[in-house]
């Protein structure tokens, strides 16, 4: 489970530029649970995954995840918890190293790496079996090298590497944004897949509004920095792309924010 | 080019082999362009000298040669990693200060006469292998054992994080990589080899001398760029390891081959050697968009 409480961070203090970028944020995610938040850019969307994911020091508020208190530790070793995609496909894996080894990384994800093989005998096998059932044949392609993968292949490879240790938090960090629709639909519903399978705790930032009425069992409004407004239970299953823009013309926000 | 003149070339280039790995390490590897190696090559041969003049087994002398250049390394990757100075400062305030420490180690001299002692050569010399043939079989039993060691920790768990660390270092740290720390650990243990070399070639030469490292990154990155126009850059860490050795050795055998160049009254000097090196690495570096552009008009 996730607890987040009293969340504020702000760039440039006391310089005229001064941004609240995080204005007091609350939000509980329940394990299993996957909530999507959307908001308008400068909402403080990328500031918040920046603060769970360890980039930035929050200025105050604590964040507790299956009941540690995570607030300050170091990215790396929130890596024990927490696994992200990133929006840039390029950037959850590594181009020279081949898919074999950018899953054995992942399957170390926050474990001490020692002098014992990088690969270990065997583990080709259990990494066969995690991309098998995604249909792209990389089980064949164990040896290739993964900057010889598409973008969707890449970002498909990612979600595997994410949830091949089960994550105590799962962070999407608008991981369809930089792919067509079509891809953008295929990686939706892989998460889907994966995220039901293995019961994640997930937080999912995007930018498409469609995507955060479709999936998710909560969707979380940000505006400067604080939750606007919080659709959950059968409010949020109701929920169309419509009635979310009209919340977000009401709260004074420019729909244009959507990418569609 | 006389046979001297060859065998010389060859031996240099393997013992800067075990220097342009090092380079390797850092440059290819871990996306590092790391200065140090002009200070611990220095530091090296210095420790190592010293050791064997106080009565140091020569052997032994490399084990506090590869400690103090692995310690040099680390203050730059310390330098980087932990205070945020630019990587290419860092080496550079590092190598700045390695001069100074350098002498000290010396004895405030600026060089120390290993002439007449013990050295990793003797055993062969007494074998009844010449000088040349003693360093051939000492260098290329330690490219080998550094080589394979090299293809060896870079496939473990560890080596695999310095790998990732150099490609995506955003996604190692999500990774739960401690990317400062690789880093750290990274350049120290290819300043450690630098050094290395830097004390074989010294035994070798008999001399460490303060000015030794003089070039040395710009040999080192001629021999991986060198390695590379001959092997290519996308083959297997083993290929690409044997590639920097066998560029090592092509650079000094094509210096050997400038220097040996008569043009009517004009030939070259060992004093013009950073200048053909320079032209080399710039050579080597156009080569692959050469190249590419020719295949685009094709």
């Amino acid at each position: 489970m996730l607890k987040i409480t009293g969340l504020k961070k702000a760039f440039s203090l006391g310089a005229a530029n001064e941004v609240q970028a995080l204005a007091g944020v609350d939000l509980t995610v329940n394990p299993g649970e996957m909530v999507s938040i959307i908001g308008a850019n400068g909402s403080g969307k990328s500031t918040l995954i920046g603060c769970l994911a360890g980039a930035y020091i929050p200025d105050a508020g604590s964040i507790v995840l299956d009941g540690k208190d995570i607030t300050s530790w170091p990215e790396y070793k929130r890596a024990k918890l927490i696994s992200r995609v990133f929006q840039d496909p390029l950037l959850g894996s590594c181009a020279s190293m081949s898919v074999a080894e950018n899953l054995a990384l992942a399957h170390r994800r926050g474990k001490v790496r020692g002098l014992r093989r990088g690969i270990a005998p065997g583990e080709k096998e259990l990494f066969r079996a995690a991309l098998a059932p995604l249909g792209l044949s990389l089980e064949e392609r164990l040896n290739d090298p993964v900057g010889l993968l598409s973008g969707g292949q890449r970002q498909a490879l990612t979600l595997i590497m994410a949830t091949l240790v089960k994550p105590s938090l799962l962070l999407l960090d608008e991981h369809t944004a930089a792919q067509d629709p079509r891809t953008a639909s295929l990686t939706m519903r892989l998460t889907q897949d994966l995220v039901e399978k293995e019961r994640l705790t997930t937080l999912m930032i995007t930018h498409n509004m469609a995507q955060a009425v479709e999936y998710g069992q909560r969707l979380v409004m940000l505006k400067e920095g604080r939750i606007l407004k919080v659709f959950s239970g059968q409010e949020k299953k109701d929920l169309t792309v419509k009635t979310l823009l009209e919340s977000f013309l009401a709260a004074g926000d420019d729909p244009a924010l959507s990418d569609q | 080019m006389s046979y001297y003149a060859f065998t010389g070339a060859i031996s240099q280039g393997l013992v800067y082999g075990l220097m342009a790995l090092g380079v390797f390490l850092t440059f290819r590897i871990l996306d590092f362009p790391d200065l140090t190696v002009d200070g611990s090559l220095p530091l090296g041969a210095a420790v190592s000298a010293m050791g064997v003049v106080n009565g140091l087994d020569p052997y032994l002398s490399l084990i506090p040669a590869l400690i103090a250049g692995f310690l040099a390394g680390t203050l730059t990757g310390f330098l980087t990693a932990k205070l945020g100075v630019l990587h290419l400062l860092a080496s550079i305030l590092t190598m700045t200060a390695l001069y100074s420490i350098n002498l000290r180690v010396m004895g405030h001299r600026p060089n120390v006469s290993l002439i007449g002692q013990p050295s990793v050569f003797s055993f062969f010399k007494n074998m009844g292998f010449s000088a040349t043939g003693a360093s051939l079989i000492v260098f290329f039993a330690a490219i080998v054992i550094v080589g394979l060691f090299l293809v060896w920790l870079l496939r473990t768990e560890f080596g695999q994080a310095l790998v990732a660390t150099g490609d995506n270092p955003k996604m190692s740290a999500s990774q739960g990589v401690d990317t400062r720390l690789t880093v750290i650990l990274g350049v120290g243990l290819s300043n450690a080899l630098v050094a290395l070399a830097g004390a074989l070639a010294a035994q070798s030469q008999g001399l460490a001398d303060v000015s030794l490292g003089v070039g040395t990154i710009v040999k080192g990155l001629a021999a991986v760029v060198v390695g590379e126009t001959l092997i290519g850059a996308r083959r297997s860490l083993g290929i690409r390891i044997v590639g920097v050795v066998l560029g090592s050795v092509v650079y000094f055998l094509a210096t050997a081959l400038a220097l040996s160049l008569k043009l009517g009254s004009f030939s070259f000097t060992p004093s013009d050697l950073n200048l053909i090196t320079a032209v080399l690495v710039v050579g080597a570096l156009m080569f692959p968009k050469l190249k590419k552009s020719r295949r685009a008009h094709a």
